[in-house]
């Protein structure tokens, strides 16, 4: 049986990693978890400069979900590259690198200080944030910036370049469609799911920041209806994420097209959660035969 | 920090709607007073996220650990309805404690003032401990609500402990503060270590400030992962660095650390 995933030149050990944000830069979770046996580390978003972060609370626990603004707080790529780097370099598992910025250039400057990094295997372009320069217009909900942008970055990298979806959108194919014209090597999805939650004893939004970004098993069904529409848009391989809490719900998303899942918010309820999937997925394949990952797909 | 699966050795009420939960620590190392765990309340998914909850006593001899805490939600409620010999899946110690962050020139002062509200009782009363084991003669006060919401039936008689309610129903009639402003014979040369409301909280912080006492709190914020990854449980911290995670950089502070809101 071969567990191994293919995006771009990347070929990753199992289909199982951690989504950003919730994993940090890997090591706060080496204690919990053996990192190598993850398929790939999907970093914290990085910035150029350090940012740090929304005001608080930013996080607020709702039905079997939950809603952040976190504010994409991280320490900038040159502090990244002292603090974090050294230990990312002991790891033998695929480190993805999340870029996330407000312009094209702060993407551009992400991926010219880190693209000569051995232990950086891929990036991930988190294109949820708003483009000052367009009017606070999302990158990823407008198909030519998502185009562009993914252009631009692939003309500095031979390293997979992965795009992040935003489920925000009319037809999230639309925007898969631009990234694989830009260039993409895979696209993951979905982002958070825009939500809110308001105090109405105080009659104000819990998070300062008022609409916020939902995760967890609430929106795997969005994520699941996401890969299934994206896997059939694009021939470029899919990563499905949103609300995977067992092994079965990974494998909702690769019957629906995926070929890779990173875990999030269940990573929080249990550190040792993509291991029991990855095991899951294997366990699986015994049973019906598949020799593959590929196997999953065309059932649907 | 390690996840492990224990029993449940005790769960009995001790306030009305406060409880405490004892079970078997079945790792190596030593939680100190300021650290907490996460609990996985369930196999559902709501509630979802493990619940963090400060370690309240810690017996060596018998390897068991508390935690004091209040029914205020979902999982807290379920928490409560608990039996002994049932599976709890726990996550610790996590965060930094007293002793980590406490300066040697404040741990040799004379005078020990802990400060607990509400649900910030269990932790202080771990740290009472901890101070009276290190033969310090710590001072603990407690402010409640009233006479019902003091946990009476954990509070060790050999700490010198003071009582204050809001409505005089047990104890000193005032908040804490009133009660340490009240007491000039507490000198400077004191330490004030609190764990409780932000208001109780920052009180305690001006008190010790006016008074040239140095003040530690412990603090409590929403959290997701617990481990100093997900940057969702931070707190703001005057100078440079803006925000704290509270439970890694935390949950204990130097109380001039904090920007107050």
């Amino acid at each position: 049986m071969d567990l191994t995933v293919k995006i771009g030149s990347l070929t990753m050990s199992n289909p199982v990693g951690t989504a950003s944000g919730t994993f940090g830069f890997g090591e706060e979770y080496g204690e919990l978890i053996d990192l190598s046996q993850l398929g790939a580390i999907y970093t914290k978003a990085l910035t150029p400069e350090p940012r740090p972060g929304n005001a608080v609370p930013r996080l607020v626990e709702t039905p079997s979900g939950i809603l952040n603004s976190i504010g994409l707080a991280n320490p900038g790529v040159d502090r990244f590259m002292s603090e974090k780097v050294p230990f990312l370099e002991t790891l033998k598992t695929s480190v993805i690198l999340n870029v996330s910025g407000s312009t094209e250039d702060d993407y551009r400057k992400v991926l010219e200080k880190t693209d000569s990094l051995s232990c950086i295997d891929g990036y991930e372009i988190n294109i949820s944030c708003p483009n000052v320069k367009h009017g606070g217009l999302a990158f990823g909900t407008d198909p030519r910036q998502v185009e562009t942008l993914t252009a631009s970055l692939r003309k500095m990298t031979d390293k997979p370049l992965i795009l992040k979806l935003t489920p925000n959108v009319t037809d999230i194919s639309v925007i898969a469609k631009a990234a694989e014209a830009g260039g993409a090597d895979a696209v993951s999805c979905i982002n958070t799911v825009r939500g809110m939650v308001i105090d109405t004893r105080k009659r104000k939004s819990v998070i300062p920041a008022g609409i916020a970004g939902l995760s967890g098993p609430a929106v795997r069904p969005v994520g699941v209806a996401a890969t299934y529409t994206v896997s059939r848009a694009v021939s470029i391989p899919v990563i499905g994420l949103g609300g995977i809490m067992c092994a079965d719900d990974a494998i909702q998303y690769l019957l629906a097209g995926a070929s890779a899942v990173q875990v999030g918010t269940g990573l929080f309820v249990d550190p040792q959660l993509p291991l029991k999937v990855s095991g899951g997925i294997s366990a699986y394949m015994n049973e019906n035969g598949f020799e593959k990952i590929i196997d999953f797909h065309g059932f649907l | 920090m390690k996840q492990f699966i224990s029993q449940i050795s005790d769960l009995q009420s001790v306030a009305e709607g406060y409880y405490r939960l004892d079970f078997q620590w079945l790792i190596d190392t030593v939680p100190r007073a300021g650290q907490f765990l996460t609990i996985k309340i369930g196999n559902s998914t709501s509630p979802l996220l493990r619940r963090p909850f400060a370690i309240s006593s810690f017996d060596a001899s018998t390897s068991t650990a508390s935690i004091i805490f209040q029914k205020r939600g979902k999982g807290t409620e379920l928490l409560s309805v608990m039996k002994p010999g049932d599976d709890i899946d726990i996550l610790g110690p996590l965060g930094n404690s007293f002793s980590r962050i406490v300066s040697e020139e404040d741990e040799s002062k004379e005078n020990h003032i802990v400060v607990a509200g509400g649900i910030g009782t269990g932790p202080m009363l771990y740290l009472a401990d901890e101070l009276k084991n290190n033969g310090k003669n710590p001072l603990l006060i407690i402010g409640c609500r009233t006479r019902d919401l003091v946990p009476y039936s954990v509070l060790d008689n050999s700490i010198n402990t003071v009582i204050c309610t809001d409505d005089g129903s047990a104890g000193f009639k005032g908040t804490v503060v009133d009660y340490m402003r009240s007491n000039p014979g507490l000198d400077s040369n004191s330490v004030i270590y609190s764990c409780g409301p932000e208001p109780m909280l920052k009180g305690c912080q001006l008190f010790a400030d006016e008074t040239g006492k140095s003040s530690y709190v412990s603090l409590e914020q929403m959290m997701a992962c617990g481990v100093g990854a997900c940057m969702g449980c931070t707190c703001e911290t005057r100078g440079e660095k803006q925000y704290a995670r509270v439970c890694k950089d935390g949950p204990v502070f130097a109380g001039g650390e904090i920007k107050w809101t």
